[in-house]
């Protein structure tokens, strides 16, 4: 006997029409196996209206509040660390690019950098030396005067111990009449 | 769909967090027991609402006002449930994350009336978890939250036979199902013991 057509109308739950009722109530009176199934489906049915609906336990909204908040702040730190980490990506592959298709820019860029490199390092010396040259002219209002004072003085110093030197010596090889008639 | 309900929509629509949050108040029970039939217990239920209502409203703009939001809000929380159950990997909640047991009140059911609901509750349970996903969705819907074919189809992004289809063999199994647990319950086990004279 085939249960197929009978297990269908018993599980699809769809209207039947009076020929497919009259044929199915038959076909249940003798068929042990389609009856039992049947019967289970009732129970089953009945058993799943008696369940009560659950529900959750209070203070849902509330936690579903919080629960909102954990969740757009993973979702920001999810975004900023896409954003960094397709950013260097980007810059990665823009290299690549660069360095696989554009080998001649990449030297020239090379070697204005090196330019830049050595300007700027030719620019801080002549900045420290600017710096050194100022630090000394800055001091220098206080060494003038001095020097002003001390060179013309020792000068004087030195000419006029110079002169009594020579008149000591021409003095000393003088002849003795020259000295005794001038005496 | 009442005023409020399509007014909260609209300002939810918005982006307004309070009127979502009023939505979330207004159908957090269906969410809920969809959840909670889908993965078999409150902790995983709970879990997976609260993620399906975020899920909701931060795809809030998809939604298309013309349709029915419990429909559009259950498909979401079907497809997060089927998800967690294909995964297998649900995240655990502490016991003490959860809020605290409440004490039952003079109108709380009778400690036999909670055994038999507890016994109907296991055998639900039971008779559920031998359904595929998806199956158990469409039956769910169909009997605890009483949608027609064409709604599963809607919820599921099925077809309207599909959702036939499914639901004969989901109970054609769970017929087949309810036998084999009515053959090995311990309470017909136990009648040829008991005494003639009770």
């Amino acid at each position: 006997m085939s249960h197929q057509p009978y297990e269908r109308f018993l599980f699809t739950k769809e209207a039947l029409n009076q020929e497919q009722q009259n044929k199915l109530n038959h076909h249940l009176q003798e068929c042990d196996n389609c009856l039992t199934l049947a019967e289970a489906l009732a129970n089953l049915e009945e058993l799943f209206s008696s369940s009560p609906t659950p529900q959750p336990a209070p203070g849902f909204t509330q936690r579903w509040q919080s629960r909102l908040l954990e969740s757009d702040q993973k979702r920001q730190n999810r975004n900023l660390w896409l954003m960094t980490f397709g950013l260097f990506a980007l810059a990665g592959a823009i290299l690549l690019f660069l360095f696989f298709l554009h080998l001649p820019f990449i030297n020239m860029a090379y070697e204005l950098s090196q330019l830049i490199a050595r300007i700027s390092l030719i620019t801080a010396e002549v900045r420290s030396s600017l710096n050194i040259i100022r630090s000394i002219t800055s001091n220098l209002p206080f060494i003038i005067p001095i020097i002003i004072l001390l060179t013309p003085s020792t000068f004087l110093a030195i000419t006029a111990v110079l002169f009594a030197w020579f008149r000591a010596v021409f003095k000393l090889y003088s002849p003795i009449q020259e000295r005794g008639n001038m005496s | 769909m009442s005023e409020k309900e399509t007014l909260w929509i609209k300002s939810a629509l918005q982006g307004d967090e309070h009127a979502f949050g009023l939505l979330v108040e207004h159908y957090q029970r269906p969410v809920f027991s969809l959840c909670y039939r889908m993965l078999g217990n409150p902790q995983d239920a709970e879990d997976a609402a609260q993620e399906s209502f975020i899920k909701a409203y931060h795809h809030i703009k998809k939604y298309d006002p013309n349709r029915p939001f419990a429909t559009w809000l259950l498909s979401i929380t079907a497809h997060h449930c089927i998800d967690a159950l294909r995964k297998k990997r649900l995240p655990t909640v502490s016991m003490e994350a959860l809020p605290a047991e409440i004490i039952p009140d003079r109108y709380a059911p009778s400690p036999e009336q909670v055994f038999h609901q507890t016994e109907w509750e296991l055998q639900v349970k039971n008779l559920l978890l031998a359904l595929k996903p998806l199956d158990r969705a469409a039956i769910v819907l169909r009997y605890w939250h009483a949608c027609s074919e064409v709604e599963i189809a809607e919820t599921l992004n099925l077809s309207v036979s599909a959702v036939k289809s499914r639901l004969y063999r989901s109970r054609q199994t769970l017929a087949k199902s309810w036998l084999e647990l009515d053959n090995n319950s311990p309470l017909k086990e136990r009648k040829p013991y008991e005494s003639p004279a009770l």
